[in-house]
Formats: C-alpha cells, structure tokens, sequence
C-alpha cells in the first residue's frame, strides 16, 4: 500500500518528472516504495494471524506476500539504479520497516475501507509511473507487475466494502470510508506538526547551548575532569528505598 | 514472588517474567513487532510473559528497568558539556529525545505496561548484565564481568557473585567509564567496516576469519590496554560522544585507509588488496578484542580468585572471543547467558530484585533457551488450510522426523518450527532452518537463495551431545555449548565431511544438542545420524536478511513463501514446495 501518493493521475503525471528527474531521485523513491510495502507486509501477515474467518485469511495472506514480494522487487530495482549510494538506506529502511497494527487499532470494516483507498491510490499511482517510464523496459515492467497484484488488491477490498453495503451495512461503510480519508488528513497533518516541532526544538536547544551552557562547560571540566582506569565505588545499596530510585 | 524485568529504549528491547525465581517466559518485543532491535517499551513481549505465567499485571510484585534513566541523563549532560562546542550537533537531538520521552521513563512504564509506581524498581545497567549472567550459571560463586558500548557511565564492570544460605550477593569490585569501551570501539569499526553498528557487529567477527591481523599495530594506537586490564581510549579517533551519526573521526581514515563505503561489494576470499584491507581490519579488531578480554580476565582473577567467570553484555556474543577466553584465560569454566546483550538486561533485573533484593534462593542454572510463545498445532493446521497450503500432518514424531532426515539426506534443505521461541540471537532448533552439513553447496544456497545474505558469513552445526566430541573439540561440561555462545575447532580428520559448516579458519559455533532440553530437534538430528552416520545439522536462524528471527507460524510460512526453501516443518505439519 503505497501511502505518499496524492491527488489525481493527471497531477501525478504532471509530477513524475520532476519527482522522478534522476537516477538517484528514482532510486531513492523506489527504496522509500520497498519499505512502505515491506511495513504493509508486516500488517497484512498480522491481519491474517489474527483474522478468525477462513476467506479473509486467505485473501490476507496472499496480499501480505504480494506486498513482500514488491518490496523487495523495489529494493533490487534501486540497487541496480544506484548500486553504492542508495545501500545504507536500502537496509536502514528495510530493518526499520514499520507495522502499524492497524487490524487491532480499527474495526474490520474500517480496515478494509483503509486498505481500498491505500491499494487505489497505490494503483493509480503505479499506473501513472508505468506511463512516466514509457521506453525504460525494467521500470515500466516493474510498474505494471505491481500495478496487476494492486488491481487485485482494490478488487477485493472493494468488493468485501460492495457486499457489506448489500448486506446492510451501507451506512458502516460510507462512515468507515470517511473516517480513514479524515484520519488519514489529520495523520498528515500531525507530521507535518512534528517536523516543525523538530525544526523548534532543535533550534531552541541549539540555542540554549550555546547561551547557558558555557557556564558550566568550565564547571564540568575543572572539577569533573574525564579520568581513564579503573572507578571503585561502593556496590549500589539492595534496598527497595535504592532500587526505587532513578539515579 | 512475581518479578517482571524490562529492558527498553536504547536497542532490544525485552521483558522477562520470573516466578519464585523460576524464569517462566522471556522474549525480545522485536519477535512481536518484527522491527528488528526494536527499542520501544516492550508491551507485546510484557503482555506476552503475563499471559504465559497466567497472572496480570496487577498480580506482579516488581516491574524491574534494567537501567537507572537519571543516572545515564547526567552521563548524556556531562559529555556534552566536555565536549563542549563540538557537540553541538547531537546535543540538540539527544536533549530531544530524553526530553520526549526518556527522561519520563517512570511515567512511560507505568502508562504503557499498567502498573504503578509502587511496583516499579530500577537496576543498574550493568548489574542487570551481572545479575543475568550470574543467576543464570550454574555456580555458586563466581566472577563476572559485564562489557557493552555504555549503560549509565560503566563501560566494563568487575563483580563478585556469591549464593549461599544467607542469600545471594553481586559485590561490584571496579569499573572503567565512558568513553572508554570496547565495545564502543568495536561499533566504530563496525561502522567504519560499513556495516549498522548494533547490528553487524557479528558480521565483522565473520569477516575477521578471511584476514590477518596485519593492522594490530595500528588499532593499538586508538587504545592503551594497560597492565591492570584498564582500557583507555584515544579520543582524537572517535566522535560519538558529539556526533548525531558517526563514531569515527578522519584521523581513523588517516591510520587505516579511507573506510568502506556500506553496501559496496565484499568478496570473500579477497579477490582484490581493498577487499583484503577490509577482513585484515576486521581480524586485527578481533584480535585486540581478545588480547583485551583476556587482560580483564586475569585482572578479574586477581581481584576475586573465583574459579568460575560468568560474562554478560553485548561484547560477550563475540563467540570467537569467548573461545579465546575459554582456552586461554584464567579460569576453569566460563557461563555467557543466551540474550547477553541489552535484551539480557530485563532478565537480569528481574532476577537481580528476585535473589539479592529479596534474598529468594536461586531455583536451577539455565539449561535451555526455549523462553517464547508456542503455537498448538492445531491452530498451525487452522492456519494452513485458511490459506490453502497443501500440508501433511503427521501423528508421531518419530515419523515426522524420519521424512525430515529423509529430505534433508536429499541435500534439500528446510525450515523447522517446534515448540518455544528461542530467548536471544541465536536459534537453536525451535525456529531454524536446517540443512545437510556434508553438502559442500549448502551455504552458499542458503546465503544466496534462502537468507539473501552476504556470501561470507558462516553457518553453525546442531550435533548431538553424545557425538559432539567426534566432530568437534569441545568439552563435555562447556557451559557455552547448548547456546550456540562459543567456536570451537572442527576436527581436523572431520572437516572435508562437514564443509557446510566448517568457516574458513576450521572453527564452527557449535550448538550441542541434548535430549531432555531440546527432545523435538535431538530426535531429528539423531534420525539424521541413523540415515546417514553423521549427527551434525546445519542449523541457522528462520529469517530472510535483515528481519528478526520468525515468531509464528505466519511468520515461518513467509520466510518460507519468500525464499527458496524446500519445506518447512511447522510442529507436525510438513509443507513441501511444488515444483513450478
């Protein structure tokens, strides 16, 4: 489920040249691609452990082995554009790939609403991809294998959200599908929140270092110089009066 | 007495849960999450350990943090203000990071796991370590040092450990501070190798095998070992105590060549003199590891004249260097608990409030490592046939494992999934994958085609305890056998019959394998031996590169979906791939 895809395939399609201008940029997205599909991965494997009903199971799994196996279609395809540079990240993001438990965290016609608009957006966004790299037989190629397993993906979310509304639950769905898109824009919001956050704080303290610190920089070192060998002290006291103690 | 112990925040994040002194369950949270070294507050693996003890939280009389928060906040301060203007640069993101969230760790723990601050106790870092190797072992009385990057300030610490019938001690002798640590050299040249630090440290130890120590003049510049065992280091190589992102300073490129870009291609054997400048660092590194572990060995001999040494702490998974110890240090016999590094902390903790805060008698040394969550087979079987996987479930186990043997002769090679997940790195035939150790193609099928992994790195045998000396120079008492935590020397006469898992220096890290602590892979490496005369495995951990070693069945079953696995055996259900 590729999550950073926004607006229509037009807007993408006008975007992808400048999102996508160099090799590097390619392989750069392409790597931030494998770790969201490796993190969706990890949701969807979890979705079908927890899930009690046999169809769903099924339907689960098999998206969490298409999302794992994106991922690490992704991956290659960045290695092979940008062999050394892209490496570290490659891994990093990968070992750091995240689950979001979003099969407990919501009600399973909201999850399903959650996994319709992420596989749709990925869709339309990997079709536009395909169109951008017209000519470039290995990423358009790369595009479409994925952009088929996401058709797939939307199919049968859509249809599960379809026969819920014939079932009765028109209203749950509609509400479920509003409530993803709402949590979904808040979400954004929230991270655009704490990267201005970061930028304050960084700054704030930056500064604070620079103005209250000097003070006790030559505190610290006239009176608590770095000695090397070994420090005896007395073994930390087995009381419970010590041990509820954070120093 | 309920005693659940808490490691959290900085990487392995774990909890353990000891009941009357009885470790009931333990388990790292990255099993559960699947972010591997996942550092945040352990709830899934504490949720995890409550469930199997069958208590709540309400029920348990300490939670016990493997560390003292404040303590390492005046470490973070004081360095700062040393280092003073140069660390401008990771002041302002370290002072984020303990403002957000570490400096609140009682509040953190308390909100996340459900208890209250009347349950909550706080050990210190180092004698978590202690106290986890020591309560751990099967002494009675021993030293035990404990050597990480860095807990509060100790980098290195000297205890003495002693049970008797007025209960049990952990006296702490001496210790080394911060910044002065092997451990933190190690990661520097785990980075400067180009490898994650906190991560590849053990690939550098297998990369140590292909060199020659020829750079050990030059490593010795960055540290002065002295006399008494005291480890100083020369700070004009090093940044991590001011850098965001790097341990290492130009002056290291200066001494040793310009560094190893991550990622870029490593042959091994060298196939070029940058490839050999590479394992040669690495050997080098390895070998002043060793030349120091020993200096603080006999320095712990000195101070406690015990003739047992329990090691704990990160540095005490270099299994090449604890060989080293073992061979060549001063004592009789040498206990390195399974998780020693920072997941270890939480069970040492809790053990710590169990035995000397308490004064509880201590119950059993550990024997096995089989600490996590089961799967009954018929939710395997439930699983399987929801997700239309063909399967064969058999009834006894003697069956299951004469087909597996069967497979495994055909040099095909597979995962097995039995039982309790493994407590640390290392699997140990509970969430392994297996493979024929006579067959000269296995590891580089399983690098290459199973695992995605480096072409260089080693895997280990499983042998069976009663033909362990047969294949291999180990003891019959090694404590560090059953844990996969030692190498020892493939006999020489033995070696061209198991070339799957004799490294290129005719070492392998062992795992004996005993009947009554491991019975389900005993029975199958033993059906190995009936067909084929030979009671050794290959034996390497059920995960594909860079993911955490699998937990469930699910889990198992996309390993095996992903790679190129032959079968995988999940309890009694063998699933066999088709050809395509």
């Amino acid at each position: 489920m590729i999550a950073t895809a926004a607006g229509s395939q037009l807007m993408l399609r006008m975007l992808a040249p400048f999102v996508w201008r160099s090799a590097d940029k390619v392989a750069s997205k392409l790597e931030g691609f494998a770790a969201t599909e490796a993190g969706s991965a990890l949701d969807m494997l979890k979705a079908a452990e927890l899930t009690d009903d046999p169809k769903l199971r099924w339907l689960f799994f098999r998206h969490a082995m298409d999302e794992a196996r994106h991922a690490r279609m992704f991956r290659e395809a960045a290695r092979a554009l940008a062999p050394d540079a892209r490496a570290t990240a490659s891994e990093y993001n990968l070992i750091h790939a995240r689950r979001q438990n979003l099969f407990s965290r919501m009600p399973l016609i909201e999850f399903i609403a959650f996994v319709y608009l992420a596989e749709r957006r990925g869709e339309l966004q990997f079709r536009a991809l395909k169109t951008h790299f017209r000519g470039q037989a290995e990423l358009e190629a790369l595009f479409a294998r994925i952009g088929k397993d996401e058709r797939f993906h939307v199919a049968y979310s859509h249809k599960l959200l379809k026969t819920w509304r014939a079932e009765g639950q028109s209203l749950a769905v509609t509400r479920a599908l509003w409530k993803v898109r709402g949590v979904r824009a808040w979400e954004a919001w929230r991270r655009s929140g704490r990267i201005l956050g970061d930028v304050t704080s960084r700054l704030t303290l930056g500064t604070m270092y620079l103005v209250v610190l000097p003070i006790f920089v030559l505190l610290a070192r006239v009176f608590d110089p770095p000695t090397p060998g070994w420090k005896r002290r007395p073994s930390p006291p087995s009381t419970l009066a010590a041990a509820r103690r954070q120093f | 007495m309920i005693v659940l112990g808490i490691s959290a925040f900085f990487h392995d994040a774990a909890a353990a849960l000891l009941v009357d002194g009885v470790v009931v369950a333990a388990a790292q949270e990255e099993r559960f999450t699947r972010l591997k070294h996942d550092a945040a507050l352990p709830v899934n693996a504490a949720r995890f350990c409550l469930e199997q003890a069958g208590v709540t939280i309400a029920q348990v009389d300490h939670v016990v943090f493997y560390e003292k928060p404040l303590r390492k906040f005046e470490r973070i301060l004081v360095t700062h203000l040393r280092e003073f203007p140069r660390s401008l640069p990771q002041f302002s993101r370290a002072l984020a990071t303990w403002l957000g969230k570490r400096l609140w760790s009682k509040g953190e723990l308390c909100a996340a796991l459900g208890c209250t601050t009347e349950q909550l106790l706080f050990c210190e870092h180092h004698l978590s370590h202690a106290a986890s190797a020591f309560f751990s072992s099967p002494f009675q009385s021993a030293a035990v040092i404990t050597v990480d990057g860095v807990g509060e300030w100790a980098t290195t610490s000297i205890y003495r450990g002693s049970s008797g019938p007025d209960g049990s001690k952990l006296e702490l002798l001496e210790e080394l501070h911060f910044p002065h640590s092997i451990g933190l050299l190690y990661s520097a040249l785990t980075a400067y190798l180009g490898f994650e630090v906190n991560d590849g440290e053990y690939k550098v130890m297998g990369l140590s095998a292909y060199g020659e120590p020829r750079f050990l003049d030059r490593l010795e510049q960055l540290c002065a070992i002295g006399d008494d065992g005291a480890l100083t280091l020369d700070e004009k190589f090093f940044c991590f105590q001011r850098h965001p992102t790097r341990s290492f300073t130009p002056a290291l490129e200066a001494l040793l060549g310009p560094a190893r870009v991550p990622g870029a291609a490593l042959h091994l054997p060298a196939r070029d003199e940058e490839d050999r400048r590479f394992a040669d660092i690495a050997a080098s590194l390895q070998k002043l590891t060793e030349r120091y572990l020993l200096a603080l060995s006999h320095r712990a001999k000195a101070l406690t004249f015990e003739r047992n040494l329990a090691l704990a702490g990160g540095v005490a998974l270099n299994c090449v260097a604890n060989r080293h110890l073992q061979t060549h240090g001063p004592f009789e016999q040498l206990f390195v608990q399974p998780a020693a590094g920072d997941a270890g902390g939480s069970l040492g903790a809790a053990q710590w409030a169990t035995h000397v805060l308490h004064g509880l008698p201590r119950v059993a040394a550990m024997r096995h490592a089989f600490l996590g969550a089961a799967y009954a087979p018929t939710e395997i079987a439930r699983f399987l046939t929801d997700c239309r996987v063909a399967y064969h479930a058999f009834d006894s186990r003697a069956d299951l494992v004469d087909e597996v043997a069967r497979l495994l002769s055909e040099q095909q090679v597979g995962g097995w999934f039995q039982g309790r997940f493994e407590w640390g790195p290392r699997a140990l035939g509970a969430r392994s994958i297996i493979a024929d150790a006579r067959d000269p193609k296995a590891q580089d099928r399983v690098n290459r085609k199973i695992k995605f992994r480096e072409s260089f790195r080693p895997f280990a045998p499983a042998v069976l305890a009663e033909e362990a000396a047969r294949w291999f120079d180990v003891s019959p008492t090694d404590q560090l056998a059953p844990f996969m935590c030692s190498v020892v020397p493939v006999r020489p006469e033995t070696r061209e019959r198991l070339p799957a898992i004799t490294h290129v220096d005719g070492t392998a890290r062992v795992q004996v394998v005993h009947a009554e602590d491991n019975p389900a892979f005993h029975a199958l490496v033993d059906a190995f031996r009936r067909r084929t005369g030979v009671g050794v495995l290959l034996n390497t951990s059920m995960n594909l590169k860079d993911e955490p070693l699998c937990a469930s069945p699910a889990e198992a079953y996309a390993v095996f979906a992903r790679s190129e696995l032959d079968f995988l055996v999940l309890e009694n259900c063998l699933i066999e791939r088709r050809p395509s």
